[in-house]
């Protein structure tokens, strides 16, 4: 067993091949032997290490994803059960859940959230997606007219 | 605020009709989009399998100078970004289609017709001089080269050799309206780009040739209609508006607003990019549309443009041309 200490200084106790979904880890367990060491993330937050080590270890011995080249194939969105279960009972820190896989390395739970941030823009407008997500409009009504007009054909019916 | 990785992410999973309303969002996604568009749509990566980049640059230049033009699923996989199948079809004027072709086998590509290709090219000249109207298949040629993305794959390019202009033929004969794509060296104008992008229904598209009588299409529909089936047609309303894209009132221009222009960062100059100044008519035939429109030569050009019939009635009144261009429903 490994330790990994949260940025709010909360340990984690997890398994090797449970840490070892994650790339940063992998490599940083290769140059330490010594399991007695805890392992430090500053950049991660208990409430949301508890959430990544939750789907590490459901997802234990999983294949790793393979890169799609295709991007046309991804825009068929689709989420296992158990994932779109996971990702949104989490829906008010999918931000910081996609944040710590980007940095903890996570490539499938960095998919999922950034697939499930995508499902929530699919199909609304502008003033819906700001809403969403609490954009602040800081475009000039001229900026805004301007974008609008090159992007007409998009609200063509 | 998410890292640009996690954004890059995020917008692969979106169509182009989603990043429309996120880049309209805020100053960040706005600026956001233009990094991520410079990179998703760059012309020279994605044709890289055909033309290495040194070569993309003379077909460029070819394009620009002569008006050659691509389409087909090539420009709408560009537009989807998608990746790059293993055929290119190239619109391009018959009588520089031996330059391009002569230029394609200097490069290294094969044609393995029975004739030699500037025989064959010679052979398509003399039927349309003797008013001949060979089919698009007898001025297809065919050309492969193993593919620069490596392995065992071959790329084709398929140059199409027109007599009247590149985009006749395009209107002519495009399948359906989501390949309705075209490239030219600046910018790509996509026709129909919800159908493009999958967010609407692409009708099929048939040259005028096709059409029946009224008569024939009504019965056609009727006997349709008793079998339960569905007409894939728009609804009357929709067809007689005049703010619509499949309006069979009004001309739908290339510059209009439902054309989406995509601006190609290839460094090319878009001074010379007349495609714009193109128009054509939607008409209907029993489960098809027709792009309808004549051939214009303005006075002092050497390339015919394709204007719709209303558009062309303007142009003979204000230039005082009596002369009449071909008429292609």
């Amino acid at each position: 067993m490994f330790t990994l200490l949260s940025e709010d200084g909360i340990s984690f106790q997890a398994e090797r091949d449970v840490l070892e979904r994650s790339v940063l880890l992998k490599n940083m367990l290769e140059d330490v032997q010594d399991s007695s060491n805890s392992i430090p993330l500053p950049n991660v937050a208990s409430a949301v290490l508890e959430k990544v080590l939750h789907f590490c270890e459901h997802h234990r011995g999983d294949p790793l994803p393979v890169p799609e080249e295709d991007e046309t194939r991804m825009r068929k969105i689709v989420i296992e059960d158990w994932d779109y279960d996971f990702i949104s009972a989490n829906c008010d820190i999918v931000f910081e859940i996609i944040m710590a896989a980007n940095y903890l390395d996570i490539k499938d739970l960095l998919d999922l959230g950034c697939k499930y941030v995508a499902s929530l823009i699919k199909g609304k407008s502008t003033e819906q997606i700001r809403e969403l997500f609490h954009i602040v409009n800081d475009l000039t009504p001229e900026e805004e007219e301007k974008i609008k007009k090159e992007n007409q054909w998009a609200e063509a019916v | 605020m998410l890292l640009q990785k996690s954004y890059e992410c995020i917008v692969q999973y979106l169509d182009n009709k989603d990043l429309c309303a996120l880049r309209c969002c805020s100053k960040y996604y706005q600026s956001f989009m233009q990094d991520y568009e410079a990179r998703a749509y760059n012309v020279e990566s994605f044709i890289q399998k055909f033309l290495e980049l040194s070569e993309y640059l003379w077909f460029r230049r070819h394009q620009e100078c002569l008006g050659t033009l691509v389409s087909g699923s090539f420009v709408k996989t560009f537009i989807n970004r998608g990746l790059a199948g293993d055929y290119i079809d190239v619109f391009s004027y018959l009588m520089f289609s031996i330059e391009l072709v002569q230029w394609l086998l200097r490069i290294g590509y094969t044609y393995e017709g029975s004739d030699t290709l500037e025989e064959a090219i010679r052979s398509v000249e003399v039927q349309f001089v003797g008013s001949g109207r060979p089919s698009v298949q007898e001025r297809m040629w065919l050309l492969s080269r193993r593919s620069l993305s490596g392995g065992n794959r071959f790329s084709h390019i398929i140059v199409i050799g027109c007599w009247d202009s590149p985009l006749a033929d395009i209107l002519l004969y495009c399948p359906s309206m989501d390949r309705l794509n075209i490239m030219t060296h600046s910018c790509i104008y996509a026709l129909y780009p919800l159908a493009a992008i999958g967010r609407s229904r692409s009708l099929p598209i048939r040259p005028y040739k096709y059409h029946r009588e009224a008569k024939c299409i009504r019965e056609s529909i009727r006997d349709a209609a008793k079998k339960g089936m569905k007409s894939p047609l728009p609804s009357t309303k929709t067809g007689s508006s005049f703010n619509d894209a499949l309006s069979f009132l009004s001309p739908r221009l290339f510059s209009d607003k439902f054309t989406w222009i995509l601006k190609l960062r290839n460094g090319a100059t878009d001074l010379l990019d007349i495609l714009s100044l193109n128009s054509f008519r939607v008409t209907y035939g029993a489960n098809w549309i027709t792009l309808a429109f004549h051939l214009y030569m303005p006075p002092g050009d050497a390339f015919h443009h394709c204007v719709s019939y209303d558009v062309y009635a303007d142009l003979l009144n204000s230039s005082n041309e009596l002369r009449a261009g071909d008429l292609f429903w």
